[in-house]
């Protein structure tokens, strides 16, 4: 005989829902970040890091929901899998929205208006949206091969870092300007890694096993 | 004087060097790969009811194993019939084998009476014979023969103390086992089958009718049983069968649905029946 087990089935739905909105908000706190960079003044980027205290609550709450589910409804398998999953992703989240904010950060301190740089950072940001997107796909509809190819993908926005900082484009003799320019593109790598990272904790979810990478880095 | 003998060969271990303690420990480790019992095909039918169905399980020596299932899943007939106390029902037929320590129990070389000696039993609700502490625990000694009062009193304070009671009820031997606690009772239970010394202790829901602190120590307590002795635990708290055993066997409708290690049954489980189970969303 099947229970329905009304009140967890519905407390794990709204953890499901929190952790997806706070996906969503730090989707659009990234799409656009690095044009902000060059933007002619600084309230974009203000808002940028002001909105950030709000990801920290999300965040926040759900911990709070996942340890009081844990403490009432003691769940086992794949529903412990996916509780103590949530608090990590919302985790990598809460990281990924932090680097966001330090790409707010930096256009308060300095404008940047190098073409090729500017379009490479595009890029590395792009490649991290396209990320997100299939994360969420991945975990809906179950498909564990996406997900191993999500964790492969953040070699790209690696390679751009790499091209990034050993490349001559920077042409500008302000040092202070190379090396702000030299961080954004170092939180937009790590924002790929937060990526990756959340990829690996749905491959768990669905699996029940840590995905190769992962072991390798033990 | 078989019990004495035991006594001395365990005494005798305490006093070993290292050496011969590590390779006791190594012996065991080899002993505890061996099953303790093996439910082969087994099948049991109360009347026209299928209750048991092509049962094959091996219990480890020295571990803690624990049958979950949803009511009327079998799992109780099943501990039954290891000590062959299901039989006690007259419409009971059984086909299958079920071996212990490699000899089929139901051999006629292996008496109702020696397998009960061997394989005790603690059930759910304590139930000790009106009589003082100490006669609860010296019965078994007593029916097996042991008249001299030195080692009656031997074997019920080593009964005790294998129970974690000693301490509470040594001052008050003579009391009536009735006017303890509902975990001190069924601690006293516990020491009763200790006391004729056997090999495997089945246990029926031993913890449903008592509270949480009386729950912990007997809990605490198998860790401490499993050293020497082989437990089966029947147990409808998940919780309780995940915190001590070592194996679960998850039985629904009289058949064994997955058996595996306790951290597998309930972190990953193969089925989805046992995922659903263990989750709460089934039974």
């Amino acid at each position: 005989m099947m229970a329905y087990r009304g009140k967890f089935s519905d407390e794990m739905k709204r953890l499901y829902d929190n952790v997806n909105s706070l996906g969503y908000e730090c989707y659009d706190r990234l799409r656009g970040s690095t044009a902000i960079l060059s933007s002619s003044d600084t309230s974009e980027a203000r808002k940028l890091v002001s909105d950030d205290l709000r990801i920290n609550n999300l965040e926040e709450e759900i911990n709070t929901q996942a340890i009081n589910l844990i403490t009432t409804q003691q769940p086992v398998a794949t529903d412990l899998r996916l509780i103590i999953s949530s608090i990590k992703v919302a985790d990598d989240l809460e990281r990924i929205s932090d680097n966001i904010s330090n790409l707010g950060e930096v256009r308060k301190r300095v404008r940047i208006t190098n073409e090729k740089l500017l379009l490479r950072l595009s890029t590395m940001e792009h490649l991290a949206l396209l990320m997100l997107e299939d994360v969420k796909t991945a975990y809906d509809t179950r498909n564990v091969d996406l997900c191993t190819e999500i964790i492969t993908r953040d070699e790209d926005i690696d390679a751009l870092f790499v091209q990034i900082t050993t490349s001559d484009i920077f042409d500008e003799t302000d040092v202070f300007l190379t090396g702000q320019s030299q961080l954004c593109a170092k939180y937009l790598e790590r924002i790929g890694d937060h990526i990756k990272n959340i990829a690996e904790h749905v491959f768990y979810v669905l699996t029940g096993d840590k995905h190769e990478s992962r072991k390798q880095m033990n | 004087m078989t019990l004495t003998k035991v006594k001395e060969e365990k005494n005798m271990k305490t006093t070993h060097d290292e050496t011969v303690q590590e390779r006791n420990f190594e012996g065991r480790i080899a002993e505890q790969a061996q099953p303790v019992f093996q439910a082969k095909d087994f099948n049991l039918w109360y009347g026209d009811n299928h209750a048991l169905q092509n049962i094959d399980l091996d219990f480890n020596r020295n571990e803690i194993s624990a049958i979950i299932g949803p009511s009327g899943c079998g799992k109780s007939t099943f501990i039954k019939a290891l000590n062959r106390m299901v039989e006690l029902v007259p419409i009971v037929r059984t086909e299958g084998d079920i071996l212990y320590r490699n000899q089929s129990i139901f051999d006629k070389s292996l008496t109702v009476e020696e397998l009960r000696t061997k394989v005790g039993m603690v059930f759910q609700k304590p139930n000790p014979f009106p009589k003082s502490i100490y006669d609860n625990v010296a019965y078994g000694a007593r029916v097996h023969g042991i008249r001299n009062k030195k080692v009656l009193d031997q074997v019920v304070e080593k009964s005790l103390k294998g129970a974690a009671i000693w301490d509470e009820v040594k001052d008050r031997l003579n009391d009536n086992a009735y006017g303890l606690s509902g975990g001190q009772q069924q601690r006293i239970c516990i020491a009763r089958a200790l006391a004729i010394e056997p090999d495997v202790i089945l246990m029926d829901e031993p913890t449903s009718a008592l509270d949480p602190i009386s729950t912990t120590k007997i809990e605490d307590l198998m860790q401490e049983l499993k050293k020497d002795y082989s437990i089966i635990i029947v147990t409808h708290n998940m919780q309780q069968a995940a915190r001590i055993s070592d194996r679960t066997a998850f039985f629904y409708q009289g058949h064994v649905i997955e058996y595996d290690r306790t951290n597998v049954i309930f972190e990953k489980p193969k089925d989805q029946r046992t995922e659903d189970y263990v989750s709460g969303r089934f039974g």
